[in-house]
């Protein structure tokens, strides 16, 4: 049995050390003695304080500091030691398109999880896993793995695990690719009180490599090639083909296969009204691509916008009125994506980086971009391990915060129990000794003793 | 004579002498000075011849030259019958307060019977009044050894009553922790002292008394179980202060009656106690104060 709160353990043997002196320096009626000129001795109250030096009424010591001793016990929060190791381990492996391989990372967890530890797989939700179907899966993983989804799965774990063990090892299998952290997770591992071993994993191929775009147009001088072009030779490109025209059945057949994207692309020019700014948010990391420049604003084809609330829709940009700019909707195992953006024939904005940037967004794959490149290195992910030199978890810590952990325990139950069992037979005991003669209780034999 | 563990006590007193505090009356003849004249050989003084004197006294020679009859006198010596009067209440019983007594007892008898005094013994004990007449005789040292040892102190009894039975023109000797019927006891010894007898006042105190323990106690009446009273840190300044008063009232009173008032502490040598007693005209000091 160990406890959780043994500062209260100590203060109840502090109490029972000054029930012991209690006994020691106490109030008590004097010894009798003869004494022929006890006349001449004046009249007082017949109690001294004496100080023996071996205390008496052994039984009545012995059930009260055990008493007392119980009811700081209890209230330590005692629990038991089970058998088992004194470390256990908490993997987190993240399970999501962003692992190379995610039976590898399995094996990883499983190497590594250890006798009574936990596995939580994170992708963008977390669980944990029982320890017998640590098995890899392909279909229904996310783009990134949520870190701070996995941190707060795993504390749920090592909580379970914590009662037993002395301390608990987080460790993570992870890629790290930054789209894994987000704002909570810096604070939701500060919580964690040790440090975290973090296994490397193979990040998923770069899936910015691939087939250039093909521009599927009906214009001479689009100036929408010389933006692709220049995007697939800095970056690559998808599988992405751009329409520019009416889509045709080919073009939905072509959709249907797996991380291909359609962007439907009007080659449609209205009168600009004025410089007006559009926003693309990326699906992964990445900052926002914001574009300022005089944009035809062209309407999204009917149904489209009606399937706006749709849960599969998704916006991909918005003019800076908040009005959908692009919008993406799944078709097969692919994506069309309606771009309601006029380009101005006249002028070189295709050309400017920030259209670039927007253009990256527009053609990235249909569940995000992925990859090699997005991978936090280590030094930027130095922070979630921690010190080095920190030690690991202690279960103590981790259970004491355990929603509801005393009440799980009957150890308080029972000492308290006990000790009220104790306090009884005391009472029981005290009131069967003989009421007269020297007493070292406190209880008075006589008030006062008169001639 | 049998005496037990006294004869070491009765070899240390040998040869001592317990002269009458003044003359006393008339009778056998013994080594006390009396106030009769008798006819021993030394000459005291004259007087007149009256008629009824045996004529064998006068002194013919003085009455040849002055042709006036004058019987001779000498000083005369008579005997001092010693009674002890010993208490042998529970209170007696305390350390070695009964042990002193009775070794003081058996001293001063002793001392006594050298100078042909009659010896007698009253105990006041809690079963009944054990009495031994004065008598002359061999052994009576150890009978009164002998009977006091049988005596235990316990209860309470009453030693005015004895006094008041004893003879009146003789010694009488009250041995006492004077925590029993004092007052009574005080005026029996005074009435004594008017009669002519002669009254001494043994006070036995125990050191235990004097300085009673620091720890503190309970302290119990062996003669009263209702009276018991906290001896401590706190009471035991006015202890020691009542106690003093009370010995030193009961010594005044006793001294202002004409008793002869001596303090013997129960840890003083009783031989040493015993010669300072009888030293006469010491009648005033503490004689068991050690020196």
């Amino acid at each position: 049995m160990t406890f959780l709160a043994p500062w209260v353990f100590m203060a109840g043997v502090a109490a029972a050390m000054a029930v012991v002196a209690l006994h020691l320096l106490t109030t008590r009626r004097p010894p009798a003695m003869r004494l022929p000129t006890a006349r001449f001795v004046p009249v007082a109250e017949a109690r001294a304080v004496a100080r023996a030096s071996r205390p008496t009424d052994l039984l009545l010591l012995a059930l009260r500091a055990l008493a007392v001793l119980l009811i700081g016990a209890a209230f330590a929060r005692p629990v038991r030691e089970a058998a088992g190791p004194s470390v256990r381990t908490v993997v987190m492996v993240e399970r999501s398109r962003a692992v190379g391989s995610d039976s590898v990372a399995m094996a990883r967890a499983r190497e590594m999880v250890g006798e009574g530890g936990a596995v939580v797989e994170f992708g963008a939700v977390a669980r944990e896993l029982p320890l017998d179907s640590l098995d890899a899966r392909d279909a229904g993983l996310a783009t990134v793995g949520s870190l701070s989804a996995g941190l707060i799965a795993a504390r749920r774990a090592a909580e379970r695990i914590a009662p037993g063990a002395d301390s608990l090892r987080l460790v993570l299998v992870s890629p790290l690719v930054a789209g894994s952290v987000d704002a909570a997770t810096p604070a939701l591992r500060a919580s964690w009180p040790g440090r975290m071993e973090i296994v490397r994993m193979a990040a998923a191929e770069d899936t910015a490599r691939g087939t250039p775009a093909r521009l599927v147009t009906p214009l001479d001088d689009d100036p929408l090639a010389p933006a692709l072009d220049r995007l697939g030779a800095l970056r690559g490109a998808h599988d992405v083909r751009v329409v520019r025209g009416a889509v045709s059945a080919a073009d939905s057949a072509w959709t249907q296969e797996r991380g291909r994207v359609l962007l439907v692309w009007p080659a449609r020019f209205d009168e600009p009204v004025a410089a007006i700014g559009v926003i693309a948010f990326p699906q992964g990391a990445g900052a926002a691509a914001t574009v300022v420049a005089p944009f035809a604003r062209l309407a999204l084809p009917q149904g489209v916008a009606a399937a706006a609330n749709a849960a599969s829709t998704r916006i991909l940009a918005r003019w800076n009125d908040g009005v959908p700019a692009v919008q993406q909707t799944p078709l097969g195992a692919g994506c069309i994506r309606h771009v309601g953006i006029g380009i101005p024939l006249a002028g070189d904005i295709t050309l400017r980086a920030p259209f670039a940037r927007l253009l990256d967004v527009l053609t990235e794959p249909c569940d995000g971009r992925i990859g090699a490149a997005l991978v936090l290195t280590d030094s930027s992910a130095a922070w979630l391990e921690g010190d080095d030199a920190s030690p690991l978890a202690s279960a103590r810590v981790i259970a004491a915060a355990a929603p509801g952990a005393g009440a799980v325990s009957r150890l308080p139950a029972l000492l308290l129990t006990i000790a009220l069992a104790l306090l009884l037979a005391e009472h029981a005991a005290r009131r069967a000794r003989p009421a007269a003669g020297a007493r070292q209780d406190g209880t008075p034999a006589t008030g006062k003793v008169t001639a | 004579m049998a005496v037990g563990p006294y004869g070491a006590l009765l070899d240390a007193v040998r040869g001592v002498r317990w002269p009458a505090r003044r003359p006393v009356p008339g009778g056998a003849p013994g080594a006390h000075q009396a106030r009769s004249r008798g006819i021993a050989p030394e000459f005291a003084e004259y007087r007149p011849y009256r008629q009824g004197d045996d004529p064998r006294r006068l002194d013919w020679k003085l009455l040849a030259r002055s042709d006036k009859a004058f019987i001779r006198l000498a000083p005369d010596h008579a005997i001092l019958g010693t009674t002890f009067i010993v208490d042998a209440s529970a209170s007696m019983d305390f350390r070695g307060k009964w042990l002193a007594a009775k070794r003081l007892v058996v001293a001063l008898s002793a001392v006594a019977h050298a100078g042909a005094d009659p010896v007698g013994l009253t105990v006041a004990a809690a079963d009944g009044v054990r009495r031994l007449e004065p008598r002359t005789r061999r052994g009576v040292v150890a009978e009164t050894a002998r009977t006091l040892d049988e005596v235990r102190p316990a209860g309470s009894a009453p030693l005015a009553p004895l006094v008041a039975n004893g003879a009146a023109a003789a010694r009488c000797v009250v041995v006492t922790d004077c925590l029993g019927d004092f007052d009574a006891l005080r005026a029996a010894l005074a009435r004594h002292c008017a009669q002519g007898g002669e009254s001494h006042l043994l006070h036995v105190v125990a050191r235990d008394e004097v300085d009673p323990p620091a720890d503190a106690v309970m302290a119990t009446d062996p003669e009263d179980a209702a009276c018991q009273r906290p001896l401590m840190a706190l009471t035991r300044d006015a202890y020691l202060q009542r106690f003093a008063e009370f010995r030193a009232e009961v010594a005044r009173q006793v001294r202002a009656d004409g008793v002869s008032y001596h303090e013997v502490m129960d840890d003083d040598a009783t031989e040493i106690v015993v010669r300072r007693l009888v030293a006469p005209g010491l009648t005033a000091s503490s004689v068991g104060a050690r020196a």
